[in-house]
């Protein structure tokens, strides 16, 4: 009896592990737990988004009457959304041209052993791991109506006189929110073009300057060409970050002054959340949608291409 | 957690057992003791803010929740959080109430009259009449009236509900600095009409005032931003104009005739104070930013609840304690030139202010109705906690009034009577010994008193609806005024486009049954 039991034991456990041995049924079952998760927190959330954006949902009643396209004709009409619209691509863009001029400069700059490489490292990736709405919180007292120290820094400068009133004024208040993302977004570009800096063949580089090319020849023609792939990871990575990213324009300006700062995350929180009206926060962060899918493709083309090279 | 089907009556009738066994103090109710062998049943779990005085929290944790939590053997458990986050935490519990699950917390004081949240709250009329109907052995005479702001900040005419219940309310006075002001008085040769003594009267006082003032280093300071004091500012600018968001019967207005005239003239006249009186750092503030730069010595004016004057106050009594000269320490001349004036600054048709913050608390409607009874008896004992004797004689001294140091406000008009009002301002506890030291008057702040007859609501002359609360919380209004400040848009094009998205938000809540009105 044991031993019957034994071999049927034995059996199950085989056939479990010819199982498992094919890729049809390992496959899927090692990316399950992926897709559970990207299910549950991103596809349900996505799909309800979609839901509340066509009734008239309120945070007293979550579940609301079927109002068509109503609530994306309305917004595209409201000024504040338009504005939110323009300004997450020119926080995105201009944010991102920055970002990989500095990555671009520190990443090289990192390629020489000095001492004191491993600190520097760990500055410079600090603002990329600190919590950004406590690192947004600093930048807030910074840029702080009476006691900024930039505003400070710039009158011992003998530069301006009193203070700059960076998040009072439109322009300024832009230019600081921009200065944030740049601030905590490339660390993250620098470490992953330093990747691929040291992974360029020595040989070309070495031919090249052998051959008499200088440092910007080098650099535009050889390195540049080469990084293209890598430099498009770190590009799309970035700024799908900053596409969606609310916490900096909601600590460091609300949208202000005047509605002329907020993005399209931070106007659907204002008018979803704060201003309980579900249905019109929800239509107003879909927006972000068709940039984030295309963003998503290119990503995935690239890194596909990047495999195949 | 426990969700019975009993009735408040249950609760009571459980809470009271044990009460003339362990020899309760004198209070009157019909809520007494809970056996200590019950204790633990019940936990009620509410949320609040950080108040802006200290002294408040601390009372409000450490005396009157234990005690309270003793006397009725409910667990309670109070979290705090900032001003700002309230609305979407509010946001969050409401959606899990909708949907049948635990919201995180039984009850939530918000800071403006939370009228969105009404589907999943429970109706408060039978404890605004249990609370009117309280009385004390320590406090002779009735609660008195659900003063008229606290009913329109709470009630929904169009359902017929009280969506919430309205502790407090804190008065928004004018800070102003006395030196400064009587400066800029002396040096205005035209200064005809604005005195020197006793502060600003008029919106066109401080405007004149203002132009010098400016000159002299100190602009005075009235939000431009997206955040309370603004949202709260600049509709006391539009109520002194006669002109509102909405009328009594919740019809739009702003840009109707002939409200539309008035908007257009209070907006030329806040670019024109801009333009003459104040600085650009208004256009980025938080709610907590007139408080910086008032303290921090730039602003000669700036409106807030009575917060400002006490940390003026506190500053001068830790320079005292440091033993410096009163007559020449910072701190306390500081303290000494900080008043607050008489009324509302006047406009051209009255002189109408606002409540700073409206302290509305709201019970969830989750059906645990032991929890909701306790939520209420809590709310009916806190309101009776205002009046100092009642709070002495039931061992939660010093009680609401005395602890908040004058900031929260009764809604319950008698909750704590005038006469005791001005008792504690005329011989204020806090400003005593600067006033002991430097010879300067003790009532600082008795004027803050008059607040129970200028200030106003959000909303007003109408309901705090839906609408109301969407456009406040959205800040429509700073932003409309903000725009025409910085000369971004004409003041007509401004008006519009707000009252595009007002009329907007009303038709919407319309729809929903929850706002009255047609236009």
């Amino acid at each position: 009896m044991v031993e019957l039991v034994q071999r049927a034991t034995a059996t199950i456990a085989t056939r479990g592990r010819n199982l498992l041995d094919r890729d049809r049924v390992l496959g899927p079952l090692l990316l399950s737990p992926a897709v559970v998760y990207i299910l549950l927190l991103v596809g349900f959330p996505f799909l309800f988004a979609i839901y509340l954006s066509l009734t008239d949902a309120t945070v007293g009643r979550p579940v609301g009457d079927f109002v068509g396209l109503d609530n994306f004709r309305q917004i595209i009409q409201t000024r504040s959304f338009r504005t939110a619209l323009k300004n997450t691509f020119i926080f995105t863009f201009a944010s991102q041209a920055i970002i990989l001029v500095l990555a671009n400069i520190l990443s090289m700059a990192l390629q020489r052993d000095f001492r004191g490489k491993g600190l520097v490292m760990f500055l410079i990736l600090l603002p990329w791991v600190a919590p950004v709405s406590l690192t947004t919180i600093a930048w807030l007292w910074m840029f702080h109506s009476r006691f900024s120290l930039i505003d400070w820094f710039l009158n011992r400068l003998n530069l301006i006189e009193g203070n700059l009133f960076w998040l009072g004024r439109p322009d300024l208040a832009m230019i600081a929110i921009i200065i944030v993302h740049v601030w905590r977004m490339f660390p993250f570009a620098t470490v992953i073009l330093m990747a691929g800096h040291s992974a360029l063949p020595k040989d070309v580089l070495e031919s090249a300057m052998v051959d008499g090319a200088g440092f910007w020849r080098i650099f535009f023609q050889i390195r540049l060409p080469l990084l293209l792939p890598i430099m498009s990871v770190a590009v799309l990575f970035s700024t799908v970050f900053t596409f969606s990213d609310m916490t900096v324009v909601y600590v460091l300006t609300r949208g202000g002054p005047f509605d002329t700062t907020h993005v399209l995350s931070s106007a659907a929180y204002l008018r979803g959340i704060f201003g309980g009206n579900l249905s019109v926060g929800a239509a107003t962060s879909l927006f972000l949608f068709p940039v984030l899918l295309i963003a998503a493709i290119l990503i995935l083309r690239i890194a596909r291409r990047t495999e195949v090279t | 957690m426990w969700y019975g089907k009993s009735t408040r009556r249950d609760f009571l009738k459980t809470v009271g057992a044990g009460a003339l066994a362990v020899g309760a103090p004198v209070i009157a109710p019909r809520f007494t003791r809970r056996v200590s062998a019950q204790s633990g049943q019940i936990t009620l779990r509410i949320l609040q803010w950080q108040h802006f005085i200290p002294a408040y929290d601390d009372w409000f944790d450490n005396v009157f929740v234990p005690r309270w939590s003793e006397k009725y053997g409910v667990r309670v458990i109070v979290d705090h959080v900032g001003l700002a986050d309230l609305p979407a935490i509010a946001a969050a519990e409401a959606a899990r109430v909708a949907a049948g699950q635990d919201p995180g917390h039984d009850m939530i004081q918000h800071l403006s009259p939370p009228a969105a949240l009404e589907p999943q709250v429970i109706d408060h009329a039978d404890l605004i009449k249990e609370t009117l109907a309280a009385t004390h052995p320590a406090r002779p005479g009735g609660m008195g009236n659900y003063i008229r702001l606290a009913h329109l900040s709470t009630y929904n005419p169009v359902t017929g509900k009280y969506f919430g219940f309205s502790d407090n309310f804190a008065p928004d006075p004018v800070h102003y600095r006395a030196d400064l002001w009587r400066e800029a008085a002396n040096r205005l040769d035209t200064f005809d009409g604005v005195h020197a003594e006793g502060g600003p009267v008029t919106w066109h006082d401080i405007l004149r005032a203002g132009r010098v003032l400016r000159q002299m280093g100190h602009p005075v300071g009235f939000g431009l931003s997206q955040e309370l004091d603004s949202n709260m500012i600049l509709r006391a600018l539009m109520y002194s104009w006669g002109t509102a968001v909405q009328d009594e019967n919740s019809n739009v207005i702003l840009d109707r005739p002939p409200y539309r005239e008035k908007t257009l003239d209070v907006l030329r006249f806040v670019k024109q104070l801009y333009e003459e009186a104040m600085f650009p750092g208004v256009f980025a503030w938080t709610a907590a930013s007139n408080n910086e730069e008032y303290l921090a010595g730039r602003l000669s004016m700036a409106a807030n609840a009575v917060s400002i004057a006490r940390v003026t106050h506190q500053n001068a009594l830790e320079a005292l304690r440091r033993g410096e000269n009163p007559e020449t320490s910072p701190a306390v001349q500081f303290a000494v030139n900080t008043e607050i004036t008489a009324r509302a600054p006047a406009g051209p048709e009255a002189a109408r202010g606002l409540e700073h913050v409206m302290g509305v608390y709201s019970i969830w409607d989750t059906g645990n109705t032991r929890v909701i009874d306790a939520a209420q008896q809590f709310l009916l004992d806190l309101v009776q906690s205002f009046d100092p004797d009642v709070a002495e004689a039931e061992g939660w001294g010093p009680g609401k009034f005395v602890a908040s140091q004058g900031y929260d406000y009764p809604t319950f008009e008698n909750a704590i009577p005038k006469a005791k009002r001005l008792a504690y301002l005329r011989n204020d506890p806090i400003y005593a010994p600067i006033a002991e030291a430097t010879g300067d008057r003790p009532n600082k702040l008795e004027n803050v008193e008059a607040a129970m007859d200028w200030a106003l609501h959000v909303g007003w002359p109408g309901p705090a609806n839906a609408a109301i609360d969407e456009v406040f919380n959205t800040f429509i209004i700073p932003v409309m005024f903000a725009r025409v400040a910085q000369g971004i848009d004409r003041p007509e094009d401004a008006l519009d486009e707000a009252a595009g998205q007002i009329r907007s938000i009303f038709n919407k809540w319309r729809r929903q049954g929850l706002v009255g009105g047609t236009s």
